[in-house]
């Protein structure tokens, strides 16, 4: 059974209060003098980039009282069963279209009426991954539609509960900025000054970077990782091409996509380990990859990375379309053979919390001797598509299980204390520029 | 094993940490361990991409050489014990990083004059304050050492400075209180670490996966399953050139004490609450402190000490210990010892731990078996006449890997049973040597993870269990007493005799 991950309880040290940006200091310090057995933790800051202000129209609609920092833990999602039980939509606990639409139909309803609603003061329950990991400063930057001339502040404070003992309790300060993106990109000052200059900086940047935006280069150039999720790209193949000019002008990308494929990596890997099946690493000319339908990151991710791995160079790209949405790719290896990879996109009923996630990877060989035949497939999907063409008896079979559900604020946490650069994602991504090149040619 | 090409696949998956900018100063760094070990090893890393750019190494030792001889000098070390230099530019980036500094370990100036080069270093090399002290020199010199680097002040932060010592630690329990107390007085507890070189192997490490990453031999790993345990780290070779230390060690002090009993412990210790560096060290404590030589009361009856004579091995003949040159010819030292310990604890009461290490043996090999109760009423007959109990192996050396041996059914109409084994080897399932511990336990120490480093709690408490052995062997300086095998077998009678009391055999491997 999967296990899941419980987050520690936290303790509310200050409810949200709107602030003058000209008074945030003075609000936060206020803080750490009326709360004198906590202390602001000395560790590192985070920035989020919201691009949809969900936890904002949740809160004025009196449906969340958690912190506004964008992180989509299980208490916002509570609140969106929440709302969606009131508008009776289908509960699913999920952003999905139909309900942010409500949601701002709703909010826009009950300004007009005058009513602003409260957060209802509730003990705050439960925290999510990036709390609980405590940064001394999360400042979250939410994007809206709202045509006012001035950006919002929110300041609040909370401090997780650990179980180690620890002489004082360490808090986290929560700051919020919403306006509309020409507003937050107006005032990309005043967000580097709250960012404490003698802490290490991460920035989690929602949506597509937007390297021409002053407000996304000043926080990437401060910062030692930003943190990308290729899986809410709008475009996979454009939004791609952007990351290797980011990563060779020295700025630290790390797409917690590509660490979501790393099992698939490990296991690829893996049955090439033992010896007797080493050599016939060589001999893989035909590759398959199916993925599920709504993002083609991953498949793109994997595939470039294997490329690299073998030195195959890229030689053409076409999209085939059909039911399976085909993409084949051709690829001729160092010792001049052609290699060809097909991917192709799944249909199906149930999206994950992810989506676009790998489903079955075959490789295969032209050569009926060849001892390369590997299957690997998730175990949603199971491997009855790749293993039709009668060869599964003499490949091997193996299953991807993910012991839990790899959403983006767990694998953005995990990323806060490293240090060093993955050269293996640069190496991938100028593969990958290469690939998604040939179709713009 | 043959080389094969490696896998490409595999490589840049390995998502690990990187050390923070550091610089490691190593005492005693004109000696062996520097050249042979120690800096191949960084080098490698190093090439690796597992450190970074900053990485800085200073030597200190008596010896007035220059930053270019000394750099020269590990050069020659990387090519004859390392993997040799693979590219000539990234030595000369590594090289860069590596400095000497000459100094006497008793002269505070000399501290004095370090301390302020390494302050130079942090400038030029941006190594932020971080240190490693690696103390390779003679244990006597360790307290005076600690003690200047407590009064020069280079041990107070305990975020950013580290110290690393060998072993031994100590030679018996009242000198490892010393040192502790010495470490004690200068530094805390979380900057100390004692390297057991044992502790870096993929296997020893590997038992605590086996243990509790899998559901289904924990339940069996108890007294109402096991019979007993053998715990065995035999060695082929004679003393070498170490007789000056080694006269005044032998194989208690510099096999059991120390990589036997941490085998023992992580065999034995019950299940840490976390995999973080207090959990374990904590569980390996508890079982420590749950464990004593059998019988007191009769030592001879649970600790048995020997001493090989000459003998044959491959075709030569081979002096007996008291013949090898730098040897006392009346010397009593042990260079066999054999233990049986017992765990008054309720998962092991009653079942028996026997370690044995020698020089000389027929074998070098090393290993770890659970012999398992045997069946209660035989129903089948074995081919072979022979009891057969299962006997699970986790083999440390050579072919690092595990096996169980079961009964099988032999082919035929008869239902006569066979022993055989599963086997599970690293190199044919990994298709990678293991690599050598000392790199592996460097990185940690620069990482600041203490896992799998000897806690100063756990060094004395391996020391109370063997002292009363190791008084009653000190205090008979008889040469007359000690017993005595040949070179080449596996044991003196005295040691067959340990098991045999309760109808057990040692292992024959």
């Amino acid at each position: 059974m999967p296990t899941t991950l419980q987050s520690p309880p936290m303790a509310k040290l200050l409810s949200s209060k709107n602030v003058a940006i000209s008074e945030i200091p003075a609000a936060l310090q206020e803080l750490w003098q009326t709360n004198t057995n906590t202390l602001r933790a000395n560790t590192f800051l985070v920035v989020i980039y919201e691009p949809a202000p969900i936890q904002q129209l949740l809160t004025a609609l009196g449906f969340y009282d958690g912190p506004i920092d964008g992180i989509n833990g299980p208490l916002t999602r509570d609140a969106l069963a929440k709302s969606q039980q009131a508008y009776e939509l289908t509960i699913t606990g999920k952003a999905n279209e139909v309900t942010f639409a409500k949601l701002e139909e709703a909010y826009l309803a009950a300004s007009k009426q005058n009513i602003t609603p409260t957060a209802a003061e509730q003990n705050y329950r439960v925290a999510d991954a990036i709390a609980e990991s405590g940064p001394a400063r999360i400042v979250t930057l939410c994007a809206t539609n709202s045509p006012a001339s001035t950006l919002e502040a929110q300041v609040s404070a909370y401090s997780p509960i650990k179980k180690r003992e620890q002489s004082a309790m360490l808090g986290c300060e929560y700051v919020m900025f919403s306006g509309n993106a020409a507003l937050l990109e107006a005032n990309s000052q005043v967000v580097q000054d709250v960012l404490l200059p003698e802490l290490p900086l991460y920035v989690w940047w929602k949506g597509t970077p937007k390297v021409d935006h002053t407000l996304f280069t000043s926080l990437a150039d401060r910062a030692t990782h930003v943190l990308v999720d290729s899986a809410t790209f709008v475009d996979s193949v454009l939004d791609f091409l952007l990351i290797p000019p980011l990563l060779a002008q020295g700025r630290s990308i790390i797409d917690i996509n590509w660490q979501r494929i790393a099992p698939w990596q490990e296991l690829t890997a893996a049955t090439f380990d033992p010896p007797e099946r080493r050599g016939a690493i060589s001999e893989i000319d035909l590759v398959e990859v199916n993925f599920e339908r709504g993002s083609s990151a991953q498949a793109w991710m994997y595939i470039a990375w294997l490329a690299g791995r073998l030195g195959w160079e890229p030689q053409s790209y076409q999209m085939v379309g059909g039911d399976y949405q085909l993409r084949q790719l051709q690829f001729l290896s160092s010792d001049g053979r052609t290699v060809k990879v097909e991917l192709a996109s799944m249909p199906i009923a149930e999206v994950g919390e992810v989506v676009g996630d790998l489903m079955g990877i075959k490789l295969d060989s032209t050569n009926p001797k060849s001892k390369c035949n590997t299957i690997l497939c998730s175990e949603t999907a199971g491997c009855m598509r790749m293993e039709a063409g009668g060869k599964a008896q003499s490949g091997l079979v193996a299953q991807v299980n993910s012991v839990a559900d790899q959403n983006a604020e767990q694998l953005v946490a995990a990323n806060f204390h490293r240090s060093n650069r993955d050269w293996l994602y640069a190496e991938t991504m100028t593969i990958l520029s290469q690939i998604l090149s040939l179709s713009a040619g | 094993m043959t080389a094969i090409l490696t896998n490409p696949l595999r490589v840049g998956l390995r998502q690990e940490k990187l050390p923070e900018p550091q610089i490691i100063t190593i005492f005693g760094a004109s000696g062996d361990l520097t050249q042979r070990k120690l800096v191949p090893a960084i080098y490698q890393m190093k090439l690796d991409r597992r450190l970074p750019q900053e990485i800085t190494v200073v030597g200190v030792a008596r010896r007035d050489w220059s930053h270019e001889f000394f750099r020269e000098h590990l050069k020659k070390g990387v090519i004859e014990f390392g993997n040799g230099i693979q590219s000539e530019a990234a030595w000369e980036e590594f090289a860069q990083g590596l400095f000497y500094c000459p100094g006497d370990i008793d002269k505070p100036e000399s501290y004095l004059r370090l301390k302020a080069f390494l302050g130079e270093l942090d400038e030029s090399r941006k190594t932020l304050g971080n240190r490693v002290f690696y103390l390779s020199v003679a244990p006597n010199f360790f307290p005076e050492a600690i003690e200047q680097l407590g009064a020069a002040d280079m041990l107070s932060d305990s975020q950013k400075q580290r110290l690393v010592i060998e072993k031994p630690f100590g030679r018996d329990l009242t000198s490892a209180q010393n040192l502790n107390q010495v470490v004690q007085k200068v530094c805390r507890e979380n900057q100390v670490y004692r390297i057991d070189h044992y502790l870096g192997k993929e296997t020893i490490q590997n038992l605590l996966v086996f243990r509790f990453a899998n559901a289904i031999f924990e339940p069996l790993w108890n007294r109402n399953y096991i019979d007993h345990v053998q715990i065995t780290v035999a060695e082929t070779v004679g003393v070498e050139d170490r007789a000056g230390y080694y006269e005044s060690a032998g194989a208690l002090r510099d096999m059991l004490q120390n990589h036997l009993m941490q085998t023992f412990c992580l065999t034995a210790m019950e299940p840490p609450n976390s995999l973080d560096a207090d959990s374990i060290r904590t569980e390996k404590l508890k079982v420590l402190q749950a464990t004593r030589l059998a019988d007191l009361q009769n030592l001879e009856r649970c600790a048995v000490r020997g001493q090989y004579s000459s003998g044959w091995m491959r075709g030569k003949e081979i002096p007996g210990y008291r013949q090898e040159t730098g040897v006392d010819p009346n010397s009593t030292t042990p260079t066999y010892v054999a233990m049986q310990f017992a765990i008054d604890n309720w998962r092991w009461k009653g079942v028996p731990f026997y370690l044995r290490t020698g020089k000389r043996m027929p074998k070098k090999v090393s290993e770890i078996a659970i012999q398992f109760k045997e069946v209660p009423w035989r129903i089948f007959q074995s081919a072979a006449k022979q009891v057969n109990p299962n006997v699970l192996v986790l083999q440390i050396h050579p072919d690092e890997g595990i096996s169980l041996q079961f009964e099988a059914k032999m082919p035929g109409p008869d239902l006569r049973t066979r022993t055989e084994t599963m086997e599970f080897g690293y190199d044919s399932s990994f298709g990678v040597k293991s690599s050598d511990a000392y790199d592996r336990l460097l990185l940690d120490c620069m990482l600041g993870d203490q896992t799998l480093f000897t806690r100063s709690d756990e060094v004395e408490e391996a020391w109370r269990i063997v002292m009363p052995a190791l008084s009653a062997w000190e205090s008979d300086r008889n040469p007359n007493t000690i017993p005595l095998y040949e070179a080449g077998t596996w044991e003196p009678i005295e040691a067959e005799l340990l098991l045999n009391q309760h109808g057990r055999r040692w292992r024959r491997i």
